[in-house]
């Protein structure tokens, strides 16, 4: 990339923009609106819909701003007579085959077709014949539906499968006027990220089949979260109507998830109201649970932890799904009101000492400089299933040319896009990895890349071995970072916020160090132990049966 | 004036095919003289001298554009034989490839040795199933006798060619669409820049060329530039094979030099049947406008067909004559427009479609006096913002006939009593009658 500039004039104001960039983002520069509907700046410009007509002086026809790249000295009208007219135009060419059926389209009220149709349309159609007919919406996977008259055929979700998702979900059938959406095999859409397709649809073709029907956008109140089904914690705003969640969507955030989210996030949330759910606490009483109310609950509570302040017998665990300040005020409890340090979120995760291991847990590298990468090396990690956004990250990256090299027991569901794989049975990792990592070392040299190490080689015996070598790696090329890709949920932030056996909130190292949670589970079950207090995580589950099997017995409380 | 017939010497034998029959009428003695005793650079500069310009339609200088092509000898490039004629009234191609396959490959050698390829593919119209075996044959024989594979007539130069059939679409015809068709992706054009010569096939330079256009160059190679330019008129060098196809006495292939009269070309083929008139006729295939009596007497080269607001296009002449009714010929060439748009832009998608509704809407006696003045307006719009070079195609034809023949679709119109006013819209609802479904879709 140069630094090179071009000076252009767009609407009588001059502007100054890098080589290479499109008239349309030199006009957004200026703050100048253009319609799109086709062009989405995550993926390469497409030039179909014609909607971002502009009129550049010496050219006889109008242009597609989002293709045209903006050239030295170049005059560019956005709203002169002949760019408008060809704006009215596509407008009337679009809506003659959509049925506008606006006040049942989920759509209504935030449609990219209808904000433009009203800013730019001819107001009136000169069109008489008959409407592109279908069957009313069907059905391309449990998830997603779509109308196929409403479709305008931009190719934003083909496009998006092709060349971010990488799954070819979704594809165009037929041609012409037929042209219809679907997926190749005439099956369900498979796809990790289909909920995306939804949320750049510029009209109501695709829609969800969870949300649908269920509320109006302005019926809805719109509250900023963060996910926290995976430890990714893409950013996201969670819609309600009369206090329910209706659904999800994604947050714009460049440090963190752009603007996508995967299938977990935008349709993970309907638990929540789940008739099975719980939402009034359980007292166990003569060995069955009765319900109760919440003042009998805390009270109880209460008076265990005042118990547990003398005897010192009690542990707090659990944290995953938690946010970082319930994480606080649950260890500043524990801490603080109870007086123990036995706090730990790792259940069901790895116990180990990040000190010990000399690197620092979690991703090293900003989530927004995977985008950046030249290369990277996926050791024993599904990446689409464990941290989706990631993937989709990544591939940006590859569009840029990254060389993406994975080495693991089994295919991937990336292998296509993989520039080269090493499968490898288990217990030959050390000799595979330093095989190649003496590959990379030659092909690659200083280049910026990323190693992303997952389950399969963090929750092995040879973990630090590994672990070992990466970091000689590291030490001769240093612009190569490793990222253990290991946790759930908010498990970082559980661990800044403190609910670490050896560490207080913000990553200070304890004086009074507590037991962790294998140390918990060990000794309850040869001791007796007054409490144990599990937020937000099920240790029958997780754990082990042999480590837990039998230590609820000795403990008075859980 | 006598037909010159260069590419068509040998079409009428037909053991012309057979690669002995080829060699003994003079074939393959251009690639003699030109490997490895001519330089790539100065073949394309013999090329670019001899004022040869592309015969697919476009009539882009064929020199020029092999010499933007990277001069990189490490980089991998590719030479695309564009053989997937679709336009209509167009057969020149499938004439020379039925005919006189070798010619086409000795042809390719040459190009492709210009450029550096050293992989060529002949992306062939998958109806013309005879035409894919002669020139798979073709390429056999030529193997067989050292002219293709490792080491051409045994210089360095390496050259293999790939005959790939296309799956039946107009669009194809396009070079991006062809690239994308060929690369296995939905045929629907690409962005321009970059341009082919610089990414093109797998993101590697290339070249497409028409089959004519590469036909032309064996005969450039072989009996030198000076010849060559002195056939036709400057600028419009080299002879082209027109197709006559119509209302005409002996419709087919006749070999004239560019700058031709029309009416010469008309009077080759046998003129209008007894009794009839000329009337109209589209001299480059259908995406041109109509050339009228007024116009009979132009000169069939690029520049005097651009000038009478036409084009030379595939040098197809279609002709009507006086029984012919313009109002359901449009209809026609609007339906093939409609049906072969690949769908990706929406002014040709949309706007193909409306005009053939309005159209049928005519034909069916129910037209109003607001139509033709629409179709004017879709048209212009089409032309004017469509993404490649089937939009742009699409509305001349309709358009020329609208405004040559207006009295016609006049008459049309007049048959309905309410031409005054707006037709009624026709709405269904097929969700509501679950057997009523898809009435958008070709049946």
């Amino acid at each position: 990339m140069t630094n090179e500039t071009v000076h252009l004039m767009i609407n009588d104001s001059e502007v100054e923009v890098v080589k290479g960039t499109t008239v349309y983002h030199a006009a957004k520069k200026l703050g100048i609106d253009i319609p799109i509907f086709c062009y989405l700046d995550r993926l390469p410009p497409f030039g179909a819909c014609r909607m971002c007509l502009v009129e550049v002086e010496k050219m006889t026809k109008p242009q597609a701003a989002c293709t045209l790249e903006a050239t030295h000295g170049m005059v560019v009208k956005t709203e002169s007579p002949l760019a408008l007219n060809g704006r009215k135009e596509m407008i009337e060419f679009l809506l003659i085959n959509h049925p506008l059926d606006c006040p049942i389209c989920d759509r209504g009220g935030e449609c990219p077709l209808q904000d433009n149709t009203m800013k730019w349309g001819p107001g009136k159609s000169r069109f008489y014949e008959e409407k592109r007919q279908f069957k009313k919406s069907i059905s391309l996977s449990p998830l997603l539906l779509l109308d196929r008259e409403r479709c305008i055929t931009c190719a934003r979700c083909t496009r998006f499968a092709d060349e971010l998702a990488g799954d070819q979900a979704l594809t165009f059938i037929d041609r012409g006027y037929a042209t219809e959406v679907g997926t190749a095999d005439g099956k369900i859409a498979k796809s990790k990220f289909i909920g995306n397709t939804i949320m750049i649809c510029p009209v109501g073709a695709l829609t969800s089949q969870v949300y649908r029907f269920r509320a109006r956008p302005w019926d809805n109140t719109s509250t900023e979260t963060t996910c926290t089904l995976c430890p990714v914690g893409c950013s996201m705003i969670l819609d309600s109507r009369d206090g329910e969640i209706v659904r999800t969507r994604a947050k714009e955030n460049k440090e963190c998830n752009d603007i996508w989210l995967c299938d977990k996030g935008w349709f993970g949330y309907e638990f929540s109201q789940h008739p099975d759910r719980l939402v009034t606490p359980l007292i166990r009483k003569n060995g069955t649970l009765e319900k109760s109310n919440w003042e009998n609950a805390i009270g109880l509570v209460a008076d265990i932890l005042q118990e547990v302040k003398k005897t010192k017998k009690g542990a707090g665990l659990g944290g995953i799904p938690l946010t970082f300040e319930e994480n606080y005020l649950f260890q500043a409890l524990m801490r603080k009101g109870v007086g123990v340090s036995h706090v730990d979120y790792r259940v069901g995760l790895p116990v180990i000492s990040s000190e010990e291991e000399e690197i620092s847990p979690g991703m090293e590298l900003a989530m927004q400089d995977c985008e950046k990468i030249e290369f990277a090396l996926i050791l024993g990690l599904d990446i689409t299933e464990e941290f989706p956004v990631i993937w989709l990250r990544l591939r940006q990256a590859m569009h840029r040319g990254a060389k993406i090299i994975y080495v693991g027991y089994y295919t991937p569901e990336i292998a296509p896009y993989l520039y080269k794989m090493f499968l490898h049975s288990p217990g030959e990792e050390l000799q595979v990895l330093s095989k190649v990592i003496e590959q990379i070392q030659r092909e690659e040299g200083e280049r910026f890349g990323a190693i992303f190490v997952g389950h399969q080689l963090l929750a092995n015996s040879l973990r630090q071995s590994v672990l070992s070598q990466l970091r000689q790696w590291k030490k001769g090329y240093p612009n190569v970072s490793i990222n253990l890709m290991e946790g759930k949920g908010n498990s970082m932030g559980a661990w800044i916020a403190g609910m670490h056996p050896e560490y207080e909130p913000y990553g200070i190292k304890t004086k009074d160090r507590g037991f962790d949670a294998n140390q918990i589970f060990d000794i309850a079950s040869k001791e007796h132990w007054d409490l144990l207090y599990v937020v937000g995580c099920n240790p029958a589950v997780t754990v082990p049966k042999k480590k837990n099997g039998k230590q609820y017995e000795k403990i008075s409380v859980v | 004036m006598n037909e010159m017939k260069i590419l068509s010497a040998h079409t009428d034998n037909p053991k012309q095919i057979e690669i002995e029959e080829y060699e003994k009428n003079g074939g393959y003695q251009a690639i003699r003289k030109a490997i490895p005793h001519i330089a790539p650079s100065h073949l394309i500069e013999m090329v670019t001298n001899s004022w040869l310009r592309g015969r697919g339609g476009a009539g882009f200088q064929t020199g020029k554009k092999w010499s933007f092509i990277p001069q990189d000898s490490s980089m991998q490039k590719y030479l695309v034989c564009n053989a997937d004629e679709s336009e209509p009234g167009t057969f020149k191609d499938r004439f020379l490839i039925e005919r006189d396959p070798h010619q086409i490959i000795e042809g390719i050698i040459l190009a492709s040795y210009a450029i550096g390829a050293q992989l060529a593919f002949i992306y062939c119209r998958g109806e013309f199933f005879q035409g894919i075996d002669r020139l798979r044959s073709a390429v056999r024989e030529a193997k067989s006798r050292g002219y293709l594979g490792k080491k051409v007539l045994d210089s360095s130069y390496s050259l293999e060619i790939i005959v790939h059939p296309g799956a039946g679409a107009y669009i194809a015809g396009d070079e991006t669409a062809q690239l994308n068709s060929l690369e296995g992706f939905r045929a629907t054009p690409r962005l321009k820049p970059p341009f082919p010569a610089i990414i093109g096939l797998y993101g590697k330079p290339t070249v497409v060329n028409n089959v004519e256009t590469l036909c032309n160059v064996v005969h450039i190679v072989d009996r030198g530039v000076e010849w060559y330019q002195n056939i036709g008129k400057p600028k419009n060098t080299g002879t082209k094979i027109f197709q006559i196809s119509g209302q005409i006495v002996r419709p087919g292939c006749y070999e004239f030099p560019l700058g031709i009269r029309l009416t010469e070309v008309l009077n080759a083929a046998g003129g209008m049947f007894p009794g009839r008139k000329f009337k109209a006729c589209y001299p480059g295939g259908s995406s041109c406008h109509l050339l009228t009596e007024k116009e009979l007497d132009v000169s069939m080269d690029f520049e005097s067909l651009s000038a009478v607001g036409s084009a030379l296009g595939t040098a197809s002449i279609i002709v009507m004559d006086d029984e012919s009714d313009m109002v359901n010929i449009t209809h026609r060439l609007m339906e093939f427009y409609q049906n072969e748009s690949c769908g990706k832009c929406t002014p040709c998608r949309e706007g193909t479609r409306w005009v053939v509704q309005i159209l049928f809407r005519i034909l069916q006696g129910k037209g109003t006096f607001t139509d033709l003045s629409l179709i004017t307006s879709i048209c212009t719009s089409i032309e004017a913002n469509s993404f490649c070079g089937l939009g742009v195609g699409a509305a001349p034809p309709i358009v020329s006939a609208v405004e040559k023949f207006q009295d016609e679709f006049l008459a049309y119109i007049r048959k309905n009593p309410e031409a005054m006013h707006p037709p009624p819209m026709p709405v269904s609802y097929p969700y509501l009658e679950p057997e009523l479904i898809e009435i958008g879709k070709k049946s």
